[in-house]
């Protein structure tokens, strides 16, 4: 039989006693004393372009300090105190969204949503999912006055699933945030913020352009004097503002070279020239080469209007040396967008 | 005997059907990732002809000490889009009669001399072809360029026997010879 004797009991209750004692001291410190919560600069998330490459999500880290002094303390020693976060948005709209342009009066495919989560890096609680102007419910442990010791505490992730970016306008997107801690004790009663702000530009993967306005150059007849020229407007609408065009003929040479060509195989050549306004254009000779860097319209149909223009000329010369005939040729007008 | 004289009336002739083709430019219907558009050109390049350096024909008086035949040779340019055939008709100016003659000043109804018109797709005609009042003469081939190259390329020639001289009354004899050039 195990006999434990008075004293043996009498030594573990004190032991007991003086754990307790501890672990009040502790809680204790951050009850009372001086209180200090500070937070520091969140860095922006920007996801960059987003190209259908699926969900995003990206992380930013940063040290909240959360002690306090207890005003017993021998050697002024600091302790760590609890802390939790809101998230709220800045932006009119509420909810974590960032709106295209930086608008927040846009709706729809013109904002995407954002989800965000916190954990605190040292204490090795889980990512808690972040509700928009709602307090997290985890509590953390914070670090020490000016954070001077372990580094960032704190990780706030950002994630935009593929879901809620498909679809939706290209662009530019951008929300700010706040970050509202409280901590410094374990009433929380000290407090602090960061803004942060969350981008991301939605590449548009596929574009469109649109040609209109294309009509017939109808040249009349030559009767043995003048060159001729003629012009034709149109309007080169492109959704991302810039295009590329390429101009091929039936009658076109290897070289380029274009010809109007007649029923008896006679070939009348022809210069052929374009520029992407209206106003005073500045031709570039067409050949075989693709015109590149154009400007368009971000308006369908150009409103209306025309904004490229093509340029046919006829050399004197080489017109009255032409049989009689009627000469033809089609021109092939292709535009992509860059 | 008084001089003759023959002034010259060219003509440019133009002969043209124009045809235009169907209206067929195409915009297709986008927006899309990439748009093809057509356009149709068409031009119609008419008959033309024109005559240049056709010059007058000043004969020099005929007298009693002058003998034999008078002939003159004046080389002109044709041109005719394509390098194409011409024709070129002769008459004399405000007459219609069937033979070639210079009239008498004075009384050109009774006095006239007759002569013989020749053509020739070359700059010499002395050797060309006998021409006939109203009758076209053909040719294959007009120059490509309204002068010609600064040069010519047809030429007619004038023969006036020196019986025809002999015979005239004497007066100032005169025709417009007319050359209408058209094309073939």
């Amino acid at each position: 039989m195990k006999v434990v004797t008075l004293k043996k009991i009498a030594k573990r209750f004190a032991l007991i006693c003086l754990f307790l004692q501890q672990a009040d001291h502790v809680q204790a410190s951050c009850d009372a004393g001086r209180s200090y919560f500070d937070m520091y600069g969140i860095s922006a998330i920007d996801f960059g372009n987003w190209d259908d490459s699926g969900t995003v999500a990206s992380s930013t880290t940063s040290c909240i300090a959360s002690a306090d002094t207890p005003s017993n303390s021998p050697k002024n020693t600091d302790m760590q105190c609890p802390y939790k976060l809101t998230v709220s948005s800045l932006e009119s709209g509420g909810d974590f969204y960032l709106y295209l342009n930086g608008d927040s009066t846009n709706t729809g495919s013109e904002r995407v949503l954002a989800q965000l989560s916190h954990k605190d890096i040292n204490d090795g609680n889980l990512f808690e999912t972040l509700t928009e102007g709602v307090q997290e419910v985890q509590s953390h442990n914070g670090g020490f006055k000016l954070c001077g010791q372990n580094g960032d505490n704190s990780e706030l992730t950002a994630q935009i699933a593929a879901s809620e970016l498909i679809g939706k306008t290209p662009g530019s997107y951008a929300g700010t945030f706040r970050v509202d801690g409280v901590g410094g004790d374990n009433s929380l009663s000290a407090s602090d913020f960061e803004d942060f702000s969350i981008s991301i530009t939605i590449v548009n993967t596929n574009p469109t352009v649109h040609l209109t306005h294309i009509d017939d150059l109808l040249l009349g007849s030559f009767s043995g004097l003048g060159d001729i020229t003629q012009e034709e407007q149109f309007c080169a609408y492109t959704e991302t503002g810039a295009y590329r065009l390429t101009i091929s003929a039936t009658n076109q040479d290897i070289n380029g070279s274009f010809f109007l060509g007649s029923s008896t195989t006679d070939l009348l050549p022809f210069t052929l020239q374009f520029d992407d306004t209206i106003v005073s254009p500045s031709f570039v000779a067409v050949g075989n080469d693709t015109l590149v860097g154009l400007t368009g319209s971000q308006i369908l149909d150009c409103g209306g209007a025309d904004n490229a223009t093509l340029r046919v000329s006829l050399s004197e010369q080489d017109l009255i040396s032409a049989p009689s005939g009627t000469y033809v040729d089609t021109l092939t007008l292709i535009m992509e967008p860059e | 005997m008084k001089k003759t004289t023959i002034a010259k009336i060219c003509s440019i002739g133009f002969a043209a059907a124009i045809s235009v083709n169907a209206f067929a430019a195409t915009n297709d219907s986008g927006p899309t990732a990439e748009s093809t558009a057509t356009s149709d050109i068409s031009l119609s390049v008419i008959d033309a002809v024109k005559v240049t350096g056709v010059a007058d024909v000043p004969f020099a008086d005929y007298g009693a000490t002058d003998t034999g035949a008078r002939t003159f040779n004046d080389s002109f340019c044709v041109y005719r889009n394509g390098g194409d055939p011409y024709g070129l008709t002769p008459t004399i100016d405000g007459k219609s009669d069937s033979t070639f003659k210079l009239y008498a000043a004075t009384d050109g109804n009774t006095d006239v001399i007759e002569f013989t018109l020749k053509f020739d797709d070359s700059t010499d005609a002395s050797s060309g072809t006998t021409q006939t009042v109203g009758a076209k003469q053909t040719f294959d081939t007009g120059s490509t360029t309204h002068d010609c190259d600064s040069g010519d390329n047809t030429a007619f020639h004038i023969d006036i026997t020196e019986q025809e001289l002999r015979e005239a009354t004497t007066d100032d004899y005169t025709a417009t010879l007319v050359m209408v050039v058209s094309p073939e």
